[in-house]
């Protein structure tokens, strides 16, 4: 599954913009707009759709396009690898799923719940979650996670609050 | 002008704006030697603090942390061989082998000597070269604006890292995001789906944040825990390590670079990060030994280093002058003097003309500061490298949140933020350059509101966008770049054909 998404990535990326495009024509729909105007309000959501719906096409022709002529002459299975470009990241058979896929739950959970916790409570929980999940097993000590969880929070408080003036999200505890 | 500025050193020798300086200065160089952490971050997260300041000390701060961002990152390139901010991708070319050669003090020494030399090059050049452009653009009109705008959003599509069309794809994803909320001129509601905050648009800081910092969090989460980073500690620096022969030597080539990183610093959509690698390969190529580089010469560092701070002056000239920003942390500026109700462009020298002087003034000490705090504090900076990945990312996180609520304390900007953070992080996975989005993002509502103008202006006629000459040109210019991404876009996939091939026959 994976791997088929990998293959097609280009083409995949291609047929969502197009959908996308479509999505936001038929929302400009309901953009109300002077009757005289050439130029009015619908004009600049039409014309990104219609740009990006052609950016996809020819996003999805120009992959399989390459993709076939790099197949004709060296199989199929390098050109896979020679048409899907992978950003300048870690290699995907290194990358720690866990970690990220955890991170982001972590976000969600935070923002979430941070109107009720409030800024401080809510971000010693939330710091010392992060830490559990990024810090390798071998290096977990819990004593100096909870040490530093507690400590960042009240120091950014005091230091936003007090000196920069700016208001932290307040929850219904703190 | 020279009272203008001597009224500028007035206003930023006060105590706030120094301290705000320094601290500016300190944090930038810190999250620039920290790899993952950037300049663009830096600015993004401090941003929201200079809401209370007054625009002067709230510009001190910003301009702090992008020359010492900027600066930074040529620590990390030596010591460790990762390049700590894009800006300094080719300093490892050099630097790292001259460290791994025992001279790493000497890298150091030139590395922090001509980034102050290239940045004071760039801020003599912006600070002479605004005042006349900026009374120039005061003549520009709608139509000039509005080919501006399309002009600086092609370029930094075409010139993004990666295939040209996800470039402009990105770029198109800016725009409508920007679209989201009332429509300029007649204020009509667009893609507000009936919600209330929406109306307003969403708002850049939790848009910049998400994108820049949020994304690039996740990314260094995905290795975060097998981070297995060799500093070099052992060095000794005695003085900036050159010699005065040597120093003398490289006259031509910091010229060449500054220019070089001015030049692209100016044009929209690039700076600091591809400057430092074309004016690495121009000294390569005019240097007479070009079989050296890579094995650790100076001419290496002293290009690099010179290029990646020059451009930073080179990138405020446009949003100074035309209040175009040029690349990500130019956007954030934009937004840093928005907060301020300063709108920037021509008006600007005429209006808060003491403002613009500040900022000049300001990148001049933060310039002679950065010097001085690498020079004394290296070892520090030095040691903050080895603060572990999984402690620093979750606070950064944290301050993003801090970040994203402070300006409105609105819970519907906190929400902006996840969902940018993990729209950024999906268009990087899958080979999207973000920079267009931002750009679009600004851009966008500056070309529509100017073409809705213009056909105010001319009565619904199109034909005043191609015959007034600046306009004109611009457009002119952006077709021909168009087309000659197309040709570059083509003559790579050919490329990639061949080196597949290649790889085959081995």
């Amino acid at each position: 599954m994976l791997d088929f998404f990998r293959k097609n990535r280009d083409t995949a990326l291609g047929l969502m913009f197009i959908l996308l495009s479509i999505g936001v024509y038929i929302a400009s729909f309901s953009i109300r707009e002077m009757v005289d105007i050439s130029v009015g309000p619908r004009f600049v959501p039409r014309l990104v759709a219609v740009v990006m719906a052609v950016l996809g096409v020819v996003l999805i022709i120009q992959n399989i396009v390459i993709r076939r002529k790099i197949a004709e002459k060296v199989g199929d299975d390098l050109a896979v690898e020679a048409v899907t470009e992978d950003p300048d990241t870690t290699p995907v058979d290194q990358i720690d799923h866990r970690a990220v896929l955890g991170t982001i739950l972590l976000l969600i959970l935070y923002v979430s719940l941070i109107w009720t916790f409030g800024f401080v409570l809510m971000t010693i929980l939330y710091l010392f979650c992060q830490f559990w999940v990024l810090t390798p097993k071998d290096k977990r000590r819990w004593w100096l996670l909870i040490l530093i969880a507690v400590l960042v929070p009240l120091g950014i408080n005091y230091l936003f609050v007090n000196w920069f003036r700016l208001m932290l999200p307040s929850g219904m505890i703190w | 002008m020279l009272t203008m500025i001597l009224n500028g050193f007035n206003e930023v020798f006060a105590l706030q704006p120094m301290l705000l300086i320094i601290g500016g200065v300190a944090t930038g160089i810190i999250f620039g030697a920290i790899p993952g952490l950037t300049a663009t971050m830096a600015v993004a997260l401090c941003l929201p603090l200079t809401f209370g300041m007054t625009p002067i000390s709230g510009m001190s701060l910003l301009v702090g942390l992008y020359i010492g961002g900027v600066s930074g990152g040529l620590i990390s390139a030596i010591l460790i061989n990762i390049p700590g901010t894009p800006s300094s991708i080719s300093t490892t070319f050099d630097g790292a082998p001259m460290a791994q050669k025992g001279l790493a003090g000497k890298a150091l020494g030139a590395g922090m000597l001509y980034s102050f030399l290239g940045g004071l090059f760039s801020i003599i050049i912006l600070t002479f070269v605004s005042p006349p452009l900026a009374r120039f653009a005061l003549r520009f009109g709608p139509f000039e604006y509005f080919a501006i705008a399309i002009f600086s959003l092609t370029m930094i599509a075409t010139v993004s890292a990666g295939s040209l069309i996800k470039g402009l794809l990105s770029g198109m994803v800016g725009v409508l995001l920007a679209t989201v909320g009332v429509a300029p001129i007649d204020a009509f509601p667009r893609f507000t789906f009936g919600m209330y905050e929406l109306s307003g648009g969403f708002n850049l800081l939790p848009v910049l944040i998400g994108l820049f910092a949020i994304s690039e969090i996740l990314k260094t989460a995905e290795a975060a825990i097998n981070p297995d980073m060799k500093v070099i500690q052992k060095y000794k620096v005695k003085g900036f390590g050159l010699s005065m022969k040597e120093f003398l030597g490289q006259t031509k080539n910091f010229f060449r670079s500054s220019l070089i990183g001015t030049g692209i610093g100016i044009l929209p959509g690039i700076g600091g990060g591809t400057a430092n690698i074309i004016a690495y390969i121009s000294a390569k190529k005019a240097s007479k030994h070009p079989e050296k580089f890579g094995t650790g010469v100076l001419d290496g560092v002293v290009a690099s280093e010179s290029a990646n701070n020059a451009a930073v002056g080179g990138a405020l000239i446009p949003l100074i002058t035309l209040g175009i920003p040029g690349d990500t942390v130019t956007a954030m500026l934009l937004g840093g003097l928005m907060i301020h109700g300063l709108a920037p462009g021509p008006m600007l020298f005429v209006t808060s003309g003491n403002v613009v002087y500040g900022i000049f003034v300001a990148l001049f000490i933060a310039n002679i500061i950065m010097l001085a705090m690498e020079f004394y504090g290296m070892r520090i900076f030095v040691r903050l490298l080895d603060i572990p990945k999984y402690y620093l990312l979750p606070v950064i996180m944290a301050l993003c949140v801090v970040g994203a609520y402070g300006l409105n304390n609105r819970v519907f900007d906190v929400w902006s933020l996840v969902f940018f953070g993990l729209l950024g992080y999906g268009l990087l996975k899958t080979g999207f350059p973000l920079p267009p989005v931002i750009l679009g993002f600004i851009l966008g509502p500056i070309a529509e509101t100017n073409l809705r103008r213009g056909l105010m202006l001319s009565k619904g006629d199109f034909t005043p966008f191609l015959t007034r000459p600046i306009a004109a040109i611009f457009l002119g210019i952006t077709v021909i770049s168009i087309a000659l991404s197309i040709y570059n876009e083509q003559r790579r996939a050919r490329q990639r054909i061949e080196e597949a091939a290649q790889e085959l026959q081995k």
